[in-house]
Parts: structure tokens; sequence; C-alpha cells
């Protein structure tokens, strides 16, 4: 499994979980497009029979805020059929590394 | 992401939250309350208030601020408060109906400010009573009945025996009758669920009923606990069955050390989002009521047919040791009672197991000897005799004093019902099969009273 080495470590993490792939990518990144939210890393893989993806992004252009993106990526989530959510990387730090 | 986290270590972190309902249990604000004390209830209570809401005003948002960031929920936010024994010792009397009036005055001060801050349970109503009872102390024993069925929120917690001390034997027999009692005043006998009664208990248990702030603790502190018996058990289902249980054992501890450093995590921003100090992450595996969130589940997977079955005291000995064994490594502020919990009413699995008659109260109480709360939202026949639920009490209260341990008793008698029958209370609580009690009568133990004196290996000095 590839690993993701470079960037910074405190950039939210935006994970879809899903059972297909087709048209998810696209919808997500459109509305990262529309909020001025720059993707900062990309990583994607099947695992467990699940496609997953994470997205390393950056709100500091955006007019959102981590909250008001976490709800709207539920809400995407929800109409495509995905599980999207946004996370603190830390709580991927800490449960894998001491 | 310079940690070099792999994909699939970041699916399964996120899988643990999304499909195998790890959450937070609780995160609780322990606040020492002795500074509010004054010459009247209405001085006191109103002084308890104002600090509260200095400390606990933004409790709630913060909590929900830090769940969402982290996407790990948070069920309860709860307080834990200085035992009410040392906080209205000073406002009573001598006159006993006017001072129950007071614990009263006390307890409902403490209902009403943990509605408005929208806190889901408030503890600390209770007495550290192992070397013998003041007058306070008997006022807040005599007042539970009243304040656990006048109230909502407010918890309640007798610390009866300590390895140092022994076990004292006339509060055992006194909580046999409050025990009736508070059940005979409250709905469903509910009130019960809201008192634990210990043996060695600890000062920064986040859990409730039985959580207290102990005086030898800070102002204030977040001490957090830990669900996870849902995480434990994705991390052991699709193990071959016959794995050699040195490894299934690592496999806990593996998944045990990422929910410790989660807790950790949420539990020190909390602390900071509220500028109160950290304090503990409490080990214990605390079930729920949801499906795949069971501690008796977990135990089936290791190897058993039924839990409660011959094996069952093994196979939780393994759970609970590999727990800690991963949670310590996992953190330095390891504290509460760090015990596996076993709520029969609480877990669907131990329910269950209840009703087919193959957990026993008697097997529950062997369980104690290697997890925290032993007896724990356990329903008994609402005709159980007072001198047999204290029995029951003082052979749990045994078990704690020689090995050196805390264990605990939340056990209800249930007006009405008998063996077999169903109760419901709903929400976390959840619902129990009434559970047999041995029938011949411990009467001439419990009516000698005394105290039962501490264990030879209490002498260490």
């Amino acid at each position: 499994m590839k690993k993701i080495e470079n960037g910074r470590n405190d950039l939210p993490i935006i994970a879809i979980i899903a059972k297909d792939q087709p048209g998810i990518v696209a919808q997500v990144s459109s509305l990262l497009w529309e909020k001025m939210i720059n993707i900062e890393e990309i990583s994607q893989g099947v695992i467990k029979g699940n496609f997953f993806m994470i997205m390393a992004v950056d709100l500091a252009a955006s007019s959102v805020d981590f909250e008001a993106l976490s709800r709207e990526l539920k809400t995407l989530g929800k109409k495509i059929g995905a599980d999207i959510s946004l996370y603190n990387q830390r709580i991927f730090t800490a449960m894998n590394r001491i | 992401m310079k940690e070099g986290l792999s994909l699939n270590e970041i699916y399964e972190s996120v899988q643990l939250t999304a499909r195998d309902k790890f959450d937070i249990r609780t995160v609780t604000l322990g606040i020492e309350i002795i500074s509010c004390v004054s010459d009247t209830i209405e001085k006191t209570n109103a002084l308890i208030r104002k600090r509260l809401f200095a400390l606990a005003k933004k409790f709630n948002q913060k909590a929900q601020k830090v769940e969402n960031e982290f996407g790990v929920p948070i069920i309860n936010k709860r307080i834990t408060l200085t035992p009410a024994t040392l906080v209205i010792a000073n406002l009573f009397r001598n006159d006993r109906v006017n001072d129950l009036k007071i614990c009263l005055d006390y307890a409902r001060n403490l209902d009403e400010i943990a509605t408005e801050l929208k806190i889901d349970f408030i503890g600390g109503y209770g007495a550290l009573v192992e070397n013998g009872t003041t007058y306070a102390d008997k006022m807040i024993i005599e007042s539970l009945p009243e304040v656990l069925s006048k109230t909502n929120k407010v918890c309640a917690f007798i610390n009866v025996a300590s390895t140092k001390a022994g076990i004292n034997m006339d509060v055992v027999a006194h909580l046999g009758q409050i025990i009736l009692e508070t059940a005979n005043q409250s709905k469903q006998a509910v009130g019960c669920a809201k008192l634990v009664v210990f043996a060695n208990s600890v000062n920064d248990n986040p859990f409730m009923a039985g959580g207290f702030h102990g005086i030898t603790g800070k102002d204030s502190v977040i001490n957090v606990g830990i669900s996870g018996p849902g995480a434990v058990r994705s991390a052991i289902a699709d193990l071959p069955k016959d794995l050699p249980l040195e490894e299934l054992a690592n496999e806990i501890k593996k998944m045990a050390f990422k929910i410790t450093r989660a807790g950790e995590l949420i539990g020190r921003q909390v602390a900071k989002e509220l500028g109160v100090k950290f304090g503990s992450v409490d080990l214990s595996l605390a079930p729920t009521t949801q499906v795949g969130d069971s501690v008796g589940e977990v135990l089936e997977l290791i190897g058993l047919e039924t839990v409660g079955t011959h094996g069952t005291t093994a196979a939780l000995a393994l759970l609970t040791d590999a727990v800690k064994k991963g949670g310590i490594m996992a953190s330095a502020n390891i504290g509460g009672l760090s015990g596996a919990f076993i709520p029969v009413s609480e877990d669907k699995f131990l329910a269950d197991a209840v009703k087919k008659k193959c957990l026993t109260l008697d097997k529950l109480e062997a369980l104690t000897a290697i997890c925290s709360v032993g007896l724990d939202m356990v329903a008994i026949p609402g005709d159980t005799r007072t001198t047999t639920i204290a029995a029951i009490i003082a052979d749990e209260m045994a078990i704690g004093v020689m090995n050196h341990k805390t264990t605990a008793v939340r056990i209800i008698p249930v007006p009405g019902k008998i063996a077999g029958d169903y109760v419901s209370w709903g929400g976390l609580l959840g619902g129990a099969y009434i559970i047999d009690v041995h029938k011949e009568k411990s009467d001439g133990l419990i009516w000698r009273k005394g105290q039962i004196p501490p264990p030879l290996t209490s002498f260490k000095n």
C-alpha cells in the first residue's frame, strides 16, 4: 500500500468509503471546487471490497470552516450513496503511532 | 502526512467509528466544590451553581465541537463532584427532618443545574464510610430513597469497604433496606440504577453512577471513559477460530491501544477547550444496548456457546488483561476503574444469557474477581429480603477487599417482579430479565453488624 509521506500533517482529511467508484470522485471534487478548497493530496484504493479514498484538503482560501464542510460532505454522501466524513488528521496519527 | 500513515491504517481507523461503533462513552468533568460551602443551604447551592456554570457552561458545546472534529461520537457528558457528605455536613443541625430536607434541597439544586447545562448525569452524591459513619454520612444514606426517586440526573455512591479498613457491615446491613426502599419509591425501581456501592472506590472514575471527584485531586479535571466492545469485536470476529489464545490476546491489545489513544486525544482536546486539566483515561470496556457493542458477544466470540457458561471467567480474564496491556502502552494517564464492565441490562448478550439461565448471580459474582463492577445493573425479584441484598453486597465487597481491587454493586430489586420476568428502563439503561437469588437466608451474618476486619495482606508497613 502506498504511504502518504509528503505534505503537512495538520490538514483536514476527507475519507470516502463507497461500494462503487463511478462519479463519486467527480462529485466530491466539484463540491471542493465550489467552496474554493485546495486538494493537497489524494490517495485511493480498494480495501476489503470497498472503494476507499482520502483527500488532504486546505481550507485556508475557503469561506467554509471545518464544521460547515463536514456537514456538506455528509449531505453529499447521503445523496450519492457513499460514506463521506471529514477528520482532523491527528486522530489517525494518535491511533496508529506512539 | 509526515507520519507516513498507510491508506490501510486510515481505513481501519475510519471504520472503527463508521462500522464498529467506537465511541467515547463519557467525557466527565470533575469539579471540587468544598470551596462552595457556606452557612446555609441556600447560599451553598447558589455558590455551587455559580461555580458549575463558570466551569461547565460551554461543556456540551465544546464536547460537540471536538466530536465533530475527530469523528468519534461522545455519548455522555457528565460532571462529578466532591462527595456530598463533605460539602453539606456543615449545614446539618442534628434535626433529622430538617437535615434530610437539606439533603433533598442540595440534590435538587444539582439536578436543576445538570438539566440547564444539558449534562447527562451529575455524580458525587455520596459518602466514604468504610471506617465508620459520621452523622452527615448517616443523613446522606437515609436520604437516598427520596433523593434518587425525586431527581433524574443525580447519581449516588457509598464506599463501604476498603482493603485497609475492611467492610463496614453496619452500613451494608442498612443499605439492604435503603436499596429496597429506593426501589419501592421510584418508577420500576429505576432509582437503584443511580446508586453504586463500592469497595476500594477510586477518585477519578468517569463512569456513572459511581463517579465522584476525589478530595486528593485537582480543582477541576477532565476524565475520559472509552467504550469499545464493538471495536474489540471487529478485531477478533474474522480471526480463525483455532487461533491460539496468546495471539488472540495480541489482537485485542492492538485494538485497545488504538481506542485508548483516540480517547486520550479527545479528552485532552475537550480539556484544552474548557481550560481545565486533563486527568485520566479509564480503560473499562463499557457495552451499550446497541447491537454489536456487547462485552458478552466478545466473550462468546472467544469461544463460548453462551456467556455465563464454564470458561466465562477465563475468557473475561484474557479480555480484561489484554485491554489493560494495550491501553497502558498507549497512554501514561490511565486511571478510573479500568476493568471490563458487565452491566447486565445494558448488554444484550448478557441480558439474553440471564434469560436462558446460563448467566447466574453466582457467576456474575465470580466474574467480579477479574473485572471492576461485577454486579452491575442486575435486576432481582422485588420480594428479595433486605438481608439478602446486604449479603450480596457483602460478598462483592469481600472480593474487592481481599484482592486489593475495586468492586461494586448496582443492584435493582424490582417491585412486583419475579425471576424470569422482564423489566425495561429504556435508553442507556436498557432492560433485564429478573435474575434469581438464593432463598436461603443470610440474616444471622447481616444482623451481627460490626466490621469485617481488613485482610492480613493490607498490613504492609
